[in-house]
């Protein structure tokens, strides 16, 4: 963990030595590659880790996700590899796909259970975490792929399960420019 | 004829425990000798404690060095040390004494139906007597103490590396032996310096570019834990790249006290909670401390490693860079550089063989692009960080569009805030379930059952809860001021702003903003984006077949999973709809 000398930080954040005054646009090359639309009253932000992009919307605990994967400098070359990494597994486990039929095409929908750390980062001892429950769909474009996810991060212990209108519709909006 | 066989015991013991095959085995004291506090076996100091209090039945001091014991009781000639045989003795009283309290505890929960309630000195005590002086306890004392602490997670643990508890309360009158004279368990077991010629090259270079703060034991134990992260393949990786370009004395390497910090035992392992560290980016020279509680828990050294990492390696290796960069602010209001330490520090961990139990760490492996977010709806400091992508982003004016991005995390908060009220009247309703099993005679009698179901809801309800209700509003204080929460609270119509939603909408705050755009296309970021890229294939690798579950101690087979519990819940709504309440 860093320490916070907050106002002290922001009164250090002055224009780089030889940096450009010009603003830069900002970019988002997940919404340039597909079609897609977010629930109404979500807030929708985009990013990046690395090489890769993404767009997600969220409202309270669910999420709604889409990532750009396998372009140049990707974490991840091919679906194959996504699919045989952490971020595809349940415990430790691959998850396991269904075939959905959306409209007239087909997904194959992964499920899987990851734990969100709800303590401070660098803590030390035993922490806390919430569940997550999760459903993800590869979806091909080109030498590229889209990961598409849905999840929601359970704060009380699941009384009901996952509301999938929110992700079928989701789905039925996408659409690889 | 007690005493003599309380000592003959210790003595098997220290010869069990292999130290007896050891050509370096420290002295020991003899029967029919003066116990001497400095030789083996040492006193715990809840022994200690033990002996020097009136429970002891006795009047015992220390002499001035704290070497001896010596025996003031008014029918003794004041004065005459204790002998090994005497000592042993009381020992075994002390031991005896644990099983005894371990079983009216667990007598008493029976009785109400409550857990047993012990503080982290009491078990840390018992479990210690547990480990060390089960020669002199009955299968019957051992057995209460195996039910009342820890070691239903399974085996025995290994013996402690010390038997000094730093933290032992101090009996009235006492004269306790002071820290700084004990010798540096830690500290002179570890060798500092790698055995690798490579390594120890590395090493040799970075303990003479930092300069090592405190006691001479602390710097040693400093020393030692840096010796360990340049054993590493991605600690030398990144020592390499901090030797490149720093210059001697920018960094300072110490312990510090971390409020909110104690030494618990776990699973009969000493660790502490609390902060690992902090680095001071904006001091100069930077500075990296460490908690002072890595000195007094089990395999400290190789813990405090791994944080070390973090926050050498990790935090004040980027914000050198970034100084020299010019983007030492944007540095550190950006969402990759605690992801970048954190990584850095767990790579180190798992390369050096610390288990992967980390939670953060399994996070990021299985969510490196939601991990930033996560953080930003945790903690106040991470509200106020940006992805690259926020701070170039412009509104149609031209201005910065970092004011309204955390204007949406203020109001997310808040959100979340509220939502705290429903998340704990749902886990009210979960207690009054338990409560009502509880109660029930197939649980009354053996409360243990629902031990692990017990505290989930209590740490909820008493830890995990209230404690989330002040980061959310600490969130919202640190982006909008303390006028932003008393104005959502108020219900105002036009809300008022403070905190960094104002500063960012000053000319001043705008200005910063137009630097951390231009910083966000440096090339120290996008080195620092293609080194998380590599750090997060290097964990996935490490990770490889391994899962969090796995490594986490195991809940006691006795205990009930929660899932067994929801179902006995959801069947009892099946007959009662309006279960729990009116129970």
């Amino acid at each position: 963990m860093r320490s916070a000398p907050f106002l002290l930080g922001l009164a250090l954040l002055a224009a780089p030595a030889g940096a450009s005054e010009k603003t830069m646009p900002s970019s988002d090359p997940v919404s340039a590659a597909a079609r897609f639309k977010g629930p109404a009253g979500w807030q929708r932000d985009a990013g990046s880790f690395g090489a890769d992009a993404f767009v997600t919307f969220s409202s309270g605990t669910l999420r709604l996700r889409v990532q750009l994967l396998g372009g140049k400098g990707s974490r991840y070359a091919t679906a194959k590899e996504f699919l045989a990494s952490p971020e595809a597994k349940s415990g430790g486990k691959a998850a396991v796909g269904k075939t959905t039929t959306v409209g007239r095409r087909k997904f194959k929908v992964y499920e899987r259970t990851s734990e969100a750390p709800t303590g401070a980062p660098g803590a030390m001892g035993p922490g806390s975490s919430d569940t997550v429950d999760e459903r993800f769909a590869v979806v091909p474009a080109g030498k590229t792929f889209f990961v598409l996810s849905y999840s929601r991060r359970n704060e009380v212990p699941a009384e009901a399960p996952l509301d999938l209108g929110v992700w079928t519709k989701f789905l039925a909006s996408f659409q690889p420019r | 004829m007690k005493r003599l066989l309380a000592a003959l015991f210790i003595i098997v013991l220290a010869s069990a425990a292999g130290r007896a095959a050891d050509p370096k085995k420290p002295p020991e004291n003899e029967p029919g000798k003066a116990f001497n506090t400095r030789l083996e076996p040492k006193l715990s100091s809840a022994e200690l404690a033990y002996i020097l209090s009136e429970d002891s039945g006795g009047v015992y001091r220390l002499s001035e060095d704290g070497g001896s014991i010596a025996n003031f009781s008014p029918e003794s000639d004041y004065g005459p040390v204790l002998k090994f045989e005497d000592v042993a003795t009381l020992i075994q009283a002390h031991a005896e004494k644990a099983a005894k309290m371990a079983k009216e505890r667990l007598a008493e929960a029976k009785r109400t139906g409550r857990p047993p309630a012990f503080s982290d000195f009491e078990k840390r005590m018992a479990q210690d007597v547990r480990r060390t002086r089960h020669m002199f306890l009955s299968p019957e004392e051992m057995a209460a103490l195996d039910e009342a602490f820890g070691y239903r997670y399974g085996k025995v643990p290994a013996a402690a590396p010390s038997l000094d508890f730093d933290v032992a309360p101090a009996a009235p009158g006492a004269v306790l032996p002071p820290v700084a004279a004990r010798p540096p368990p830690q500290a002179a077991r570890a060798a500092a310096a790698p055995a690798d010629p490579a390594a120890r090259a590395l090493y040799e270079k970075l303990a003479a570019n930092v300069t090592f703060a405190g006691t001479p034991r602390e710097q040693a134990t400093l020393r030692a834990m840096l010796g360990k992260v340049v054993e590493t393949e991605s600690g030398r990786r990144f020592a390499a790249d901090f030797l490149k370009d720093s210059k001697a004395g920018e960094t300072v390497l110490e312990f510090e006290d971390i409020p909110n910090s104690k030494v618990i035992d776990w699973n009969g392992k000493k660790i502490f909670t609390g902060s690992g560290g902090h680095a001071h980016t904006s001091d100069t020279p930077i500075r990296v401390h460490l908690n002072r509680n890595f000195l007094a828990i089990d395999d400290g050294t190789r813990d405090g490693a791994s944080t070390l990492a973090h926050e050498f390696l990790g935090h004040s290796r980027q914000a050198l860079k970034a100084r020299r960069a010019g983007v030492a602010g944007a540095m550190r209001v950006w969402d990759q550089d605690e992801p970048n330490a954190g990584a850095v520090g767990w790579t180190a961990g798992l390369e050096m063989g610390l288990p992967a139990t980390e939670g953060w760490m399994w996070s990021w492996v299985g969510d490196p692009a939601g991990y930033p977010q996560a953080l930003k709806t945790n903690q106040a400091y991470y509200a106020g960080t940006f992805s690259r992508d926020e701070m170039r982003r412009t509104k149609p004016d031209g201005t910065s569009a970092v004011p309204d991005i955390l204007e949406k995390r203020l109001q997310n908060a808040w959100s979340e805030l509220k939502r705290q009220d429903d998340n704990e009247r749902s886990w009210k309703g979960w207690d009054k379930a338990y409560r009502y099993f509880a109660a029930q005679p197939e649980f009354a009698t053996e409360p243990e059952r629902l031990e692990g179901v017990h505290r989930r809801i209590d740490g909820q309800l008493t830890g995990q809860i209230p404690s989330r209700r002040g980061n959310l509003e600490g969130i919202i204080t640190y982006l909008g001021g303390q006028e932003a929460l008393d104005s959502l609270r108020r219900g105002d119509a036009m809300p008022r702003r403070g905190g960094l939603i104002a500063h960012y909408s000053s000319p001043d705050g705008q200005k910063a903003l137009t630097g951390a755009a231009a910083a966000a296309d440096s090339e120290l970021f996008k080195t620092i984006e293609a080194e998380n890229t590599w750090l997060h294939g290097r964990l996935t690798k490490l990770t490889a077949g391994r899962s969090q579950s796995a490594e986490a101690p195991r809940p006691p087979d006795a205990w009930l999973s929660w899932e067994q519990f929801a179902k006995m819940v959801q069947a009892k709504k099946a007959e009662n709809p309006k279960f729990p309440e009116g129970q």
